[in-house]
């Protein structure tokens, strides 16, 4: 919704202007700093702003400090901020409420009676960023001293509501080469890219939405075509919606001259499941692997830890993206396409003939990735019991 | 400001050694579009969108997601009124509109008729709209090019306007006083001050005020309203009868608005809405009215106050003279059904809505005191019989103003 | 930017490519201002644009 907003257009524009009037680098982070809050404000409001402020002051001094201790505390912290606000009432559902209904609900009254009307502006994005800044800072990196750098990374206004998600060593990089020349290719850059994504999002995405509420109540009488067309339709849109959104996000910050991660990469052009998740949303499924998959103990521990490992870090994956049990499915289903992505080849006496014949002819495992990915997006919109449905319907059954 | 890093080698905009984007032209060319679309906007309001229509029907109006600019009403009344008339605008809601008339039948087309080719009568009337609103805009800002103008909207009994309309329209107050359409009014300048200073609603507002200001510059509503109407309607909502017929280009559509003629009399008051119109009707002017010690109906000091100020405040003190305000009254299936006493009441209230404005100087009238229940589709809405009548009612009292006003000389 | 088109690009007389980069430029410049002209245009509407993106 922000991207689409008057304000928004208003509030770039005007920033804009004055950042790059200011005449030094480090008056433009102040200012920019300056107008993040400002934005974070206008549409988190107050109570919206306490979460991001209390993390960002609790994270700069456990990362200042550089005690591991401190680091993993407030990597605790940010994680049980992002689960309370976020998952409260979800692990209430599932955990209590089976037990004592009565319970769930007093504990699902005083939840609410706390939490604000919506989970606070970005959290799942800044608390990613935060536990990200905190992990490479316990580990040995460098961390960030000046404040309104480290406010910066934090609330950078293009990439707070929707990501992508920054890699602090990296964004910092971009900040300071970036806002010290006014380049026009900066611009022509910035402003191709906001279009591209405004094209994505507005001309075709919002379209397809039509197309995709009209038709879904009427899938099961749709003919087989229309119904392989309906799910690309809707794979399509997902793509389209997000890529758009990140393609804005990414462009406004090149306005500043700041580069961003790329957050997609032609996904459904993948290979594999392996190269499918190398290019969707690059910058959650690299967080993904770096901080959870990887400490878990990646593919360290041979084939069983692997799989296991995998589906546990999809699983959270498929939980980040709301709380419900169809994207916990979604998550899970992606893990069990990657752990057999991972180890098909090596199922006795038909595995290396798959792969040899995937070698061959590389149409048929990118047909199969397709398949399996538009496939998903059915439990990653709708509830499990329609999208198996609508799934056995894609195949006439 | 230099030109450009060298691109990476695997960019999608070149090679490391050629880059194909040049961003000086590239911006040189967005700053050229951004004047091209802004002089294409103004450009097309000056032709009429919509020739073959009469009135601006659903699927050109709001309830599908079409929202006229004020250029293209404009336009649309430029394309109907030549300088030598005297314009006629229509405003008002779904009864002046016509609903339950089609186009070919509409009421207006028949007070065209009666007034003749001195008069030029244009229907600016929308569902649901409020006096101040729409057409009422339009007419104040053509005042300069149609100074022998008057305007004609419908209020019920006591009904006044606020002078900044009602939410559904406000997008074209927005329009019209963004773009200094407007005479300055202080009640109305004031009234939209504290609109846009509710702290309820105020972020909202605000974006909206931002919306109608970057439009008064850019002109994207102009131009992408006559890319909806005459290319493709570039978005589909569900606010429109036909998902098939999303993307048509809306002046393609029909005027297709309910026909009552081919509604027989017996099936227009069905039973299930008798009930809830009987309580409207009998509602019609309860509010603020009592008894007096003379046994007579008399509306009481509070209410007759507020209603003169709405009365007062609804329209620039210039225009109040050349406005006609027409008192709509229920249909007679329903309001011969009233006690007598009731019956007085209604007329005490429309003597008294008639007074109130013409003690501001408005002109007004009100109609419908003889017609048959066959002159009504509904409770309110009239039959092609029922909208001549009124045309005819209407009439002698337009001329009248005219001539009042010195337009006839 | 695809291999084929790449070596194109690269084998074009300068030019040529120049003109074409420049009026490429252009044209993606004015393309960009259609564009965000009818979002301005759009986020006007009731009917807001769908946004699915909301974490």
């Amino acid at each position: 919704m922000i991207f689409t907003t008057y304000w928004f257009f208003a509030f770039t524009a005007l920033t804009l202007a004055v950042y790059w009037l200011l005449p030094v680098a480090t008056l433009r982070w102040w200012f920019l700093a300056a107008a993040c809050t400002v934005f974070h404000g206008h549409f988190a409001g107050p109570a919206g702003m306490a979460p991001i402020v209390v993390l960002m002051a609790i994270t700069y001094i456990a990362g200042f400090s550089q005690k591991k201790w401190a680091c993993l505390a407030a990597m605790i912290l940010c994680g049980l901020t992002l689960c309370f606000y976020k998952y409260a009432l979800f692990f209430i559902g599932i955990a209590i409420e089976p037990l004592s209904s009565g319970l769930a609900a007093q504990l699902s009254d005083a939840a609410k009676k706390i939490m604000p009307g919506a989970p606070p502006l970005g959290i799942s994005f800044f608390a990613f960023e935060f536990v990200h800044y905190l992990f490479e800072v316990r580990r040995g990196g460098e961390p960030i001293r000046h404040p309104v750098k480290f406010l910066l990374f934090s609330i950078f206004f293009p990439s707070l509501v929707a990501g992508p998600i920054k890699r602090y060593p990296q964004f910092l990089a971009a900040l300071e080469t970036g806002s010290r020349q006014i380049l026009a290719s900066n611009f022509a850059d910035g402003l191709r890219r906001i279009a591209i994504g405004f094209a994505k999002k507005v001309a075709i995405a919002d379209n397809l939405t039509f197309l995709i509420d009209h038709q879904q109540p009427q899938f099961a009488t749709l003919g087989l075509f229309d119904r392989w067309v309906f799910l690309a339709m809707l794979a399509f849109r997902i793509l389209l919606d997000f890529s758009g959104y990140s393609d804005i996000a990414i462009g406004v910050a090149k306005l500043f001259g700041v580069d961003l991660p790329e957050n997609f990469n032609w996904p459904y052009l993948a290979r594999n499941i392996q190269d499918f998740w190398q290019r969707w949303h690059i910058s959650l499924s690299s967080w993904i692997r770096d901080y959870i998959y990887i400490p878990l103990g990646g593919s360290r521990h041979g084939p069983v830890r692997r799989v296991t490992n995998g589906l546990i870090a999809f699983g959270l994956c498929g939980l980040w993206h709301g709380p419900a049990w169809n994207f916990v499915i979604w998550g899970l289903y992606h893990g069990v396409g990657l752990a057999l992505c991972a180890t098909y080849d090596k199922i006795p006496g038909v595995g290396p003939a798959i792969s040899g014949l995937f070698k061959k002819e590389p149409t048929i495992g990118f047909v199969l990735t397709q398949i399996f990915v538009w496939i998903g997006w059915l439990v990653f919109f709708y509830p499990v019991a329609e999208a198996l449905k609508m799934a056995r319907l894609l195949f006439g059954l | 400001m230099s030109e450009s890093t060298p691109q990476p080698a695997n960019s999608v905009a070149g090679t490391a050694a050629r880059p194909f984007f040049r961003p000086w032209t590239l911006l040189a060319g967005f700053l050229l579009g951004l004047g091209l679309m802004c002089w294409a906007g103004r450009t097309v309001t000056q032709r009429d969108l919509h020739p073959k229509d009469v009135r601006f029907h659903p699927m050109i109006a709001p309830d599908s997601q079409y929202e006229p600019t004020m250029g293209e009403m404009r336009a649309f009344v430029r394309a109907r009124c030549r300088p030598d008339q005297i314009l006629v605008i229509v405003g008002g809601n779904s009864i002046l509109l016509g609903v339950g008339q089609p186009a070919d039948r509409v009421w207006t087309r028949r007070l065209q008729e009666v007034l003749g080719e001195r008069y030029a009568v244009v229907n600016l009337a929308f569902r649901g709209s409020s006096p101040t609103d729409g057409g009422a805009f339009v007419a104040e800002s053509l005042r300069d090019e149609f100074p022998r103008q008057i305007y004609i909207a419908n209020v019920a009994a006591l009904q006044a306007a606020d002078s900044i309309g009602i939410e559904s329209y406000r997008f074209i107050l927005f329009d019209a006083y963004y773009k200094g359409l407007l005479l300055p009014w202080a009640p109305r300048d004031q009234q939209l001050k504290d609109y846009l200073a509710d702290p309820a609603y105020k972020a909202a507002r605000f974006e909206r005020r931002l919306g109608a200001q970057a439009d008064a510059v850019l002109h994207f509503r102009d131009f992408w309203n006559w890319w909806s109407a005459t290319k493709f309607f570039t978005f589909a909502t569900p606010y429109q009868p036909d998902p098939n017929l999303a993307y048509r280009a809306r002046a393609k559509f029909k005027d297709e608005e309910t026909d009552y003629d081919t509604l027989p009399f017996d099936q227009r008051f069905s039973p299930s809405v008798i009930a809830n119109d009987t309580l409207i009707t009998r509602a019609y002017s309860a509010n603020g009215y009592s008894k007096n010690a003379q046994d007579q109906w008399q509306l009481a000091d509070a209410s007759r106050e507020q209603f003169l100020r709405y009365a007062a405040n609804a329209f620039p003190d210039q225009l109040k003279p050349r406005t006609l305000i027409l008192i709509s009254r229920n249909s007679p299936y329903y309001t011969r059904q009233l006690e007598k006493d009731l019956q007085n009441r209604d007329e005490t209230a429309i003597k008294d809505t008639i007074a109130g404005f013409e003690k501001f100087g408005y002109a007004a009238l009100s109609y419908g005191q003889d017609f048959s229940p066959e002159d009504f589709g509904d409770r309110t809405h009239l039959t092609t019989a029922g909208g001549a009548k009124l045309a005819e009612t209407t009439a002698p009292k337009i001329q009248a103003l005219a001539t009042q006003l010195g337009y006839l000389k | 930017m695809p291999t084929a088109i790449r070596k194109f690009w690269d084998q074009l007389p300068s030019p040529t490519a120049t003109l074409l980069s420049h009026f490429g430029s252009l044209a993606v410049g004015v393309l960009a201002a259609f564009i965000l002209h009818y979002v301005l245009y759009r986020i006007g509407l009731p009917s807001k644009p769908f946004i699915y993106v909301a974490f």
